[in-house]
């Protein structure tokens, strides 16, 4: 028999962990490896097998499906990895030869984003008087979740700062005001 | 809360030594750090004609201020640094009672 052509064409998402859902599709043969026409109906089955790989050749098997003719697709599902696949035309009385190998790699799946993503730290600022501005100074940080005092704040440069409780400060250094404030949202 | 005078002295010449007319002197920059200098905003650029200004109510503690030329390209900063205590005087240190 001629070799069949046998492709991969596609990976779905699986249910499996950490596993991809690979559909195989061939061509089936239509002639005797002596050149005579193949009847219809002598052909049986397609036997499919998978394995490791040497190189770009078929290394040891780990599995194999027996497709009914005239099927001629299947799924199998595969860890990630490098795989080769090949397949075999069966009569009933013989078995072809193998096609040409696939080597098909299986990336794993991408992790899920991270979670509980915040800002670890938020500034806080005095500010100092300017002839009809005034100029914000970081003086520390208070930790992201702290909340801001709504009633309380300024407005510079557009911005507006609200006062956040002074006991929740990291102070940078040594100005240390009553008063201090945090762009909020 | 104190007053900070900053005061300062224009340049004559730039880096390379040749000498720098005060008209190429675009101005100067005067920025303030109240956390230990890690972070300044810029207060005010001056032009040449000023060489002073105050910063006013300026809370206890230690305060940096920089001081930037620009004449074109800017000049290496100039960085001082004030503390401010205006804190209350500490205790007596000896208060003794005595029968007469």
């Amino acid at each position: 028999m001629r070799y069949l052509n046998l492709i991969v064409v596609m990976v779905l998402a699986c249910q499996c962990v950490h596993a991809a859902t690979v559909t195989i599709t061939w061509d089936h043969p239509t002639q005797y490896v002596d050149g005579t026409p193949l009847p219809s109906g002598a052909l049986t089955a397609t036997r499919i097998e998978w394995g490791t790989c040497n190189g770009t050749s078929f290394g040891t098997r780990a599995g194999e499906r027996i497709v009914p003719y005239p099927a001629a697709t299947t799924t199998i599902d595969l860890a990630p990895g490098t795989h080769c696949i090949r397949a075999y035309s069966r009569t009933a009385s013989a078995e072809s030869s193998p096609t040409n190998t696939l080597v098909h790699t299986v990336l794993p799946p991408a992790p899920q984003p991270p979670s509980n993503l915040r800002v670890s730290a938020q500034t806080v600022y005095t500010s100092v008087k300017r002839t009809d501005r005034l100029v914000m100074l970081p003086v520390g940080t208070v930790p992201a979740e702290t909340g801001c005092i709504p009633t309380e704040g300024v407005i510079a440069g557009g911005v507006t700062y609200y006062a956040v409780p002074r006991a929740a400060v990291r102070w940078s250094g040594s100005v240390r005001p009553d008063a201090v404030y945090a762009i909020c949202s | 809360m104190a007053n900070v005078r900053v005061r300062w002295q224009l340049p004559t010449t730039r880096e390379s030594g040749r000498p720098l007319p005060i008209s190429e002197i675009q101005g100067v920059e005067i920025a303030l750090s109240a956390d230990g200098g890690q972070n300044f905003a810029v207060l005010d650029t001056f032009a040449p004609s000023v060489l002073e200004t105050t910063i006013t109510e300026l809370e206890d503690g230690e305060w940096h201020v920089r001081g930037v030329v620009v004449a074109g390209k800017r000049s290496q900063p100039v960085i001082r640094s004030i503390v401010i205590d205006t804190s209350a005087p500490s205790s007596l240190s000896e208060l003794t009672l005595q029968l007469e």
